[in-house]
């Protein structure tokens, strides 16, 4: 028996569509989909081999119960009683406050309504969040700040027609090709393209204008294009005074940063920040195009606001062919957001202080809700270790690998009295669990995902779950063992959370089925929505906010001389727990590295490429091959992370935004060493 | 004597008597919109009798599938293994002429040289090919004609249907494909001289500004390394590595092995593999042959254009253009062969 099941990539957040080639319950390929219209037949070398880790055999099959130090397999019936009981006990024991969940950003959005449900209905805890936390938290705060709401203006379609691209913190060409493809197009119709980077990425090679700036000097940066901008006139001034406010308070701050003025902090020559300038503001078709590279910062929000300036300014936003353009790092990091995974808001970005909000949802689930904000990601770690929460559940998420300061986040897991987590693979982060629940993988349900030009699309179920259970099932039945039945289908729960969300009303499994559909989707015959903000902001007018450049937390010293910044590259995908178990892909890169300058190389004495070093911060340490590449700026480092047996993030810094608890993943102070 | 002729009635009926032949018939499939793929419509149906487009992928994805397992590993530790046998019959309905002339060269890369493959040697002696004649171009891209490929395949088929006003002429081309005229006599006529006309139209007009490529002096000018270096410095900043050229190629049969075991059980898996890897060529303590990544890619074309004329006196590119159509760097080999014989 064979069939071809049209899905929805599991990688990043750019959403391709893609048949998985089934042959007697074995997936044994994938066929792109030329009809979507996100990747239109395209697929990168992980959507190509997306369902290798599926089936294979280290998948977790059975529940695991930690006995005396050693996971022992479990019945379902039995694991999921022994998880009722104890959060039972531990809610009794300490309040539902005690109490955190964090949904998965891989899961569906259906599932992470269900599991944002279960967390503040069943358990009664505020503390729901979830990866979004460590990648574009900011984007939310940030363009929520600026614009009116915390998503991608505008959709992908329109990039290949762009005059001109700013690239600034993003590597598309590697994290997100699909979208990286339109990049290239963009290119070959003659777009003009500025890459900022402190890395020179492929993209950067066919660049108009490449500036390479040092990690963390982006306000700097950008305040000073924007000066140039409003004193050589080239600025919109009719947009800044039908569309937005706060100009002037702007100006005050940005008038400061002249492009010479900023030399020292950037590491750029003046006349470059000048070109660049000149080239986005007076192309009629800019753009601007980031990711981590922006958000992963103290000053993540900050420098997503700077961005969000700049567009303004220019006004080369609300309008088709322009615009700001985050780009999402997980398959449905944007749905889990907008399904209200995150300690703030419920689904549709509403927040859980609004008394009127939460009784609707009060109203609808028949129970009290609590009233204030739960604790983010980041704090949950904290309180963790300080003793306040006594117990995580996690749902596909590896943060002891992922989150920064490894160290500090086994400390705080190690303290919690009760660890689940729910996982396809046994991840370092389910080792330290008491118990694991076995998770199904994309492939094993139905639902829908949200990429990162706000489109829903529709997963599909290729075949039954390995485990036996969806991740959705295995919440609502932990939920009716606490005695507050959840219904697990999906096509329900989206029924539900469209009826109680406002900018979802009108999405359903029917509507998003042959194209997706791209939010707001205010009613029920309503067309979506490819560009926002047209005519007027969600917010009514575009607010400038002034902001000032602020180093990273930990500078370069004499001890620690370099600056260490981190991300991912084209062939595997954050722990690797999937991608490690490609043979293709784990072939091309086995091992972590990391990359380092000629010149850096040579004053270290390394004779070869790929000769041990031992890279150092205040955190930990690390041995690694060193790749010397004249695309990085000398006095950077740059590593990826997804090697659990090598792990970067024992070396990262725990420094976070104030505003949306990120972590400085981009930024730190290192040393590096030769190893005889 | 004329051809053989079947009308579509006939056709349908045809399609019937060769589902009830086979485990498995393969046939192109319009799956989501205006996606069309090749798949089993023997349990399914669907089948599309006659269409336009091609296959998003050829039928080396039933012949050589993305991943395939050949033995089972009933435990490691004492070397015992099962073998796990693709013995399903097949017909192939459908399948394009530039999809034919490349399961010609497969066989001869698989079957007939130095060594024959047995799992693809296995399924291919119990498979029928029923060719379906192109009327117009797949795609814009396409150039089948200018490959030798297209849009009337030469050999390589069972039967090979050509789309005329009132049913399809058949060419038979094999003992097999004469066995299936043979026992259905009732379903088929003589073609008509107005039928024969009108296919030598339908050709004619697909093939109005033939531009057929110098193969040879094109293989020439690759093996005299005579094209602009500028072209294969364009060629290794666009390709992003994603592997679609050598999954889709109807002509690509790289693979690699790899055993998945849990425990003392298992299974060896083979899986499509390829030029654009840099570990494809990478040897043990990491030194490579061709560090620079153009040269990977370089590999592919070399192949298709350069070795395979030397090898089996033909091209091996068919000129589908999936590789051109799935490329996110808008890598075109047809765009390459004439920079190279300009």
């Amino acid at each position: 028996m064979m069939k071809h099941v049209l899905t929805t990539c599991p990688y990043c957040g750019v959403g391709c569509g893609f048949y998985l080639d089934v042959r007697d319950n074995r997936i044994v390929g994938v066929i792109p989909s030329k009809s979507n219209p996100v990747s239109k037949g395209y697929l990168c070398v992980k959507g190509w081999h997306a369902h290798e880790p599926v089936q294979h055999p280290d998948r977790l099959k059975k529940p695991l119960i930690k006995q005396n130090g050693k996971f022992k397999e479990a019945s379902w019936e039995a694991a999921l009683d022994y998880v009722a009981k104890r959060l039972s006990q531990i809610k009794a024991k300490y309040g539902p406050e005690a109490l955190a969940v964090c949904t998965s950003a891989r899961c569906t959005n259906e599932e992470n309504f269900l599991m944002m449900k279960f967390g503040r209905a069943c358990l009664g805890t505020p503390h729901v969040d979830h990866c979004a936390r460590t990648c574009h938290s900011a984007t939310v705060s940030g363009l929520n700040q600026s614009f009116g709401s915390g998503a991608s203006t505008n959709s992908y379609d329109e990039l290949p027609f762009m005059d001109c691209i700013l690239i600034i913190g993003s590597n598309p060409t590697e994290a997100h090709p699909i979208v990286g493809w339109r990049v290239r197009t963009a290119i070959d119709n003659g777009a003009k393209i500025i890459v900022c980077d402190p890395r020179r990425i492929l993209p950067a090679e066919n660049a108009s204008i490449y500036i390479q700036q040092y990690p963390g000097s982006d306000i700097a940066l950008i305040n000073a294009m924007i000066n140039y901008i409003v004193t050589e006139h080239l600025h919109d001034e009719k947009f800044i005074a039908e569309r937005t406010e706060g100009f002037d308070e702007l100006w005050e701050v940005v008038k400061d940063y002249t492009p010479e003025s900023v030399k020292d902090i950037t590491g750029l020559e003046p006349e470059l920040i000048k070109k660049a300038a000149r080239l986005y503001a007076t192309n009629k078709r800019s753009c601007i195009m980031y990711s981590l590279g922006m958000t992963e910062h103290t000053v993540g929000t900050d420098n997503v606001m700077s961005m969000a300036n700049l567009a303004m300014v220019t006004g080369h936003v609300g309008k088709e062919f322009s615009g700001v353009y985050p780009m999402r790092g997980q398959n449905n990091v944007q749905g889990a957001c907008d399904m209200g995974a995150l300690p703030n808001v419920y689904p549709g970005y509403q927040p859980v202080t609004d008394e009127a909000v939460r009784k609707k949802f009060e109203d609808a689930w028949g129970v009290k809700l609590p009233s204030k904000a739960g604790f983010t990601l980041t704090d949950m770690m904290q309180k963790a270790i300080e003793g306040s929460l006594k117990c995580f559940y996690i749902i596909g998420e590896d943060q002891v690998r992922t989150d920064p300061d490894t160290h500090m986040i086994e400390r705080a897991l190690k303290s919690l009295e009760f660890l689940i987590v729910q996982e396809i693979f046994l991840s370092e982060t389910a080792k330290l669990a008491h118990v694991v629940l076995p998770g199904a993988s994309y492939a094993e349900k139905d639902g829908t995902f949200t990429c990162a030009e706000r489109r829903f699309q529709r997963v599909r179920k290729a075949i039954e779950p390995l485990s036996g259970k969806t991740d959705g099932e295995i919440v609502c039945e932990i939920s009716r063992r606490l005695g507050y039945p959840i219904d697990p289908d999906p096509k329900n729960a989206l029924d539900e959370m469209a009826s109680l969300t406002p900018i979802f009303q009108g999405v359903s499994f029917e509507r998003v089925d042959t194209n997706g559909l791209q939010w707001p989707v205010p009613s029920k015959g309503h067309p979506g929505t490819p560009v926002v903000h047209l005519g007027k902001f969600r917010r009514g007018l575009g607010k400038f906010m002034p902001i000032k450049n602020k180093p990273p937390a930990e500078v370069p010293d004499e001890e620690y001389p370099f600056i260490l910044s981190t991300g991912r590259m084209l062939f595997h995908y954050n722990t690797g727990t999937m991608t490690r178990r490609v043979s293709n892909l784990l072939r091309e890169y086995p091992r972590n590295f990391v990359q380092m300058n000629p010149a850096d190389a040579e004053q270290l004495g390394l004779k070869a490429q790929g000769s041990r070093v031992k890279v150092k911060t205040r955190r930990g340490e690390l041995v690694v091959a060193a790749e010397v590449t004249d695309k990085i700026k000398k006095g950077v480092l740059w590593m990826p992370f997804h090697f659990s047996d090598e792990p970067t993030n024992v070396l990262t810094n725990s420094a976070f935004d104030p505003v949306c608890k990120i972590g400085e993943y981009k930024a730190c102070a290192a040393k590096i060493e030769k190893v005889k | 004597m004329n051809r053989p002729f079947i009308t579509r009635e006939h056709l349908k009926v045809l399609i019937k008597v060769l589902k009830s032949s086979c485990d498995e018939f393969i046939a192109p499939r319009r799956e989501h919109l205006t996606d069309i793929v090749f798949g089993d419509a023997k349990t399914g149906g669907g089948e599309l009798p006659d269409y336009d487009g091609n296959s998003v992928i050829s039928p080396r994805a039933f012949l050589l599938p993305q991943t395939e397992p050949l033995f089972e590993i009933k435990s490691a530790r004492r070397s015992e293994l099962a073998p796990i046998e693709d013995k399903r019959t097949r017909v192939f309905y459908g399948v394009r002429p530039c999809d034919i002339k490349a399961l010609v060269l497969m066989r001869e890369f698989f079957i007939e040289r130095e060594f024959a493959d047995e799992p693809y040697k296995t399924k291919m002696g119990r498979s029928t090919f029923i060719a379906l004649a192109c009327s117009k171009r797949c795609s814009a891209k396409a150039f089948c004609d200018e490959m030798g490929a297209g849009p009337v395949a030469k050999s390589g088929f069972d039967l090979q249907m050509r789309a005329v006003s009132r049913g399809y002429i058949i060419d038979i081309g094999s003992e097999k494909g004469e066995k299936i005229v043979g026992e259905n006599k009732r379903l088929f006529k003589r073609a008509s001289p107005q039928d024969e006309k009108e296919a030598k139209a339908v050709l004619k007009d697909f093939t109005k500004e033939p531009e057929k490529i110098d193969y040879k002096k094109l293989a020439k000018t690759m093996a005299n390394d005579s094209v602009e270096p500028s072209v294969w410095d364009d060629i290794g900043q666009r390709c992003v590595i994603c592997s679609g050229c050598v999954t889709l190629c109807p002509t690509c049969g790289c693979f690699s092995v790899v055993d998945r075991i849990s425990g003392d059980r298992g299974e060896r898996l083979r899986y499509c593999d390829g030029c654009p890897y840099a570990g494809f060529t990478r040897m043990a303590g990491g030194s490579a042959p061709f560090p620079l990544h153009k040269d990977h890619i370089r590999r592919f074309f070399e192949h298709k254009l350069n070795h395979d004329v030397d090898r089996y006196g033909t091209p091996s590119c068919v000129g589908c253009a999936r590789c051109i159509e799935t490329c996110p760097g808008n890598i075109s080999i047809r765009k390459l062969i004439r920079e190279a014989v300009k």
